[in-house]
């Protein structure tokens, strides 16, 4: 028996589910393929957590603390951290990884690309054929997951060697 | 955001946690439950109210439960209710958005449908002339929306196999219209108003009550013959602390105890039962109405993201 540490994330469907069942148009797919949720125009009605097969979204609903779970700051720390929460957070709306757009519109990696050590996480544009990413899929036979929804995700595992 | 549990870093099937009493946020998330059953109770009132009854009275309450309860129901759920109106913008793709669309047309064709009759007696038509007549054609129909699309939100739900069938939006159908009978009933017994078609009523549930009997029987086998994940949603019905709410109160209570006493009112053996008896069947079909849409919901469970192999 083995244990293996997977990551899950956001697929970036090119036919994504939680687009399409949507009813505020807040779930967009950019020209570039990654999915975005506008967090001004989402309501919060959860279609889009239910509807993604990978488990990927969550709705932001109320702070908690870390530590304990609970709604009351068990630290000074908590307090603070609390108070920024409120004051910056999307509450009540439906949030998810997005491949870090910001960083990425500026030429850069998402972060958690970046900050693999083990380089195990690769990024790239996945229509040039020649580029990193799809070699890798080409050559290690990079799979999808749970390719029968017909979602076609933007995420590729590549069996261990 | 949530703290993450144990129970997200396990691989198998994963059930759904937002829709239904008992997900993330407790209470609030059964506010979506309730949505969807009043919305379908009540749009199953108002066409039974008003083509089998006749009764004013019946079908207003059941326009009030759709356009007050389910409206109200829906805004609790929200986490952002002051953007409601954004949830009419895709009826392209979304079935909520269909929904939505198909009980706003419903409230406004029934409200002007029932205007003659509740005051409103200066409007250019009443019940029997044929704009009246066309006004509740187009309510019945947009009610029969209104008591299918929620089956239609769920089936369109891939990952989450005991969702994603074709018996979905019939089975919500049937439980919507046998919620308006059972609805009707208790509206009449409380306002102390005349049954006219009383056996009509009588055959119809009974009618409905077998046919709801039959389909949840057949969503259980189909689901047992399914997938892996379809299986353990069963189970979880029938052999896990929700199988008091799937088959004591959605199958016992709501189903064959209102079936026992329907047909014996039906076949006049002893007598006709007693109103209070009825009265509590109806109770009882509601709550079974109610009870199913939680179990369903409940057990909900997305396929397992990695298979084995991995």
């Amino acid at each position: 028996m083995i244990r293996q540490a997977v990551p899950l994330l956001c697929m970036n469907c090119k036919e994504p589910e939680c687009e399409k069942v949507c009813p505020t148009g807040a779930t967009k797919k950019r020209p570039d393929g990654i999915v975005i949720v506008d967090s001004k125009e989402c309501v919060g009605c959860r279609y889009c957590a239910v509807a993604c097969p990978y488990g990927a979204r969550y709705f932001v609903d109320e702070w908690k603390d870390y530590f304990t779970g609970d709604r009351k700051p068990s630290s000074a720390y908590a307090e603070h951290q609390k108070k920024k929460w409120l004051e910056e957070s999307d509450r009540g709306v439906v949030s998810k990884c997005n491949f870090c757009v910001d960083r990425v519109e500026k030429g850069r990696k998402p972060a958690c690309v970046d900050a693999c050590p083990c380089e195990a996480r690769t990024f790239g544009d996945l229509d040039d054929p020649e580029s990193e990413v799809s070699q890798l899929i080409k050559k290690r036979r990079g799979m999808q997951l749970h390719p029968e929804y017909g979602t076609d995700a933007s995420v590729y595992y590549l069996p261990a060697r | 955001m949530d703290v993450l549990k144990h129970e997200d870093f396990k691989p198998g099937p994963r059930a759904q946690m937002e829709w239904g009493f008992g997900g993330r946020r407790r209470w609030r998330d059964g506010a979506l439950l309730m949505a969807l059953f009043l919305g379908g109770i009540g749009a199953g009132q108002f066409v039974v109210s008003t083509w089998f009854i006749h009764s004013v009275t019946s079908a207003l309450v059941g326009l009030l439960v759709v356009v007050i309860g389910k409206t109200v129901a829906h805004l609790v759920y929200l986490g952002r209710p002051a953007r409601f109106y954004r949830l009419f913008l895709r009826p392209r793709t979304s079935w909520i958005s269909r929904g939505l669309i198909f009980m706003m047309v419903f409230a406004v064709f029934a409200a002007a449908y029932l205007a003659p009759d509740i005051g409103f007696d200066w409007v250019p038509w009443t019940s029997d002339t044929t704009l009246g007549q066309a006004l509740w054609v187009a309510a019945v129909l947009s009610a029969s929306l209104v008591m299918v699309y929620d089956g239609f939100v769920l089936a369109s739900c891939k990952s989450i196999t005991s969702w994603n069938t074709a018996l979905m939006p019939p089975l919500f159908f049937t439980y919507a219209i046998a919620g308006g009978v059972a609805m009707t009933y208790l509206t009449m017994t409380a306002t102390g108003g005349e049954i006219l078609n009383r056996s009509t009523m009588t055959n119809l549930d009974a009618i409905l009550l077998t046919t709801m009997l039959a389909l949840v029987v057949i969503y259980i086998v189909n689901m047992a013959a399914s997938t892996s994940t379809a299986r353990e949603s069963i189970r979880r019905l029938t052999a896990t602390k929700l199988a008091i709410a799937f088959i004591g109160l959605a199958i016992v209570a709501g189903l064959l105890v209102p079936l026992t006493l329907t047909y014996y009112d039906q076949l006049g053996v002893g007598g006709t039962v007693a109103s209070v008896f009825l009265a509590a069947s109806a109770v009882l079909e509601l709550a079974g109405d109610l009870s199913v849409r939680h179990s369903i919901l409940r057990a909900g469970l997305h396929a397992p993201v990695f298979s084995e192999g991995l």
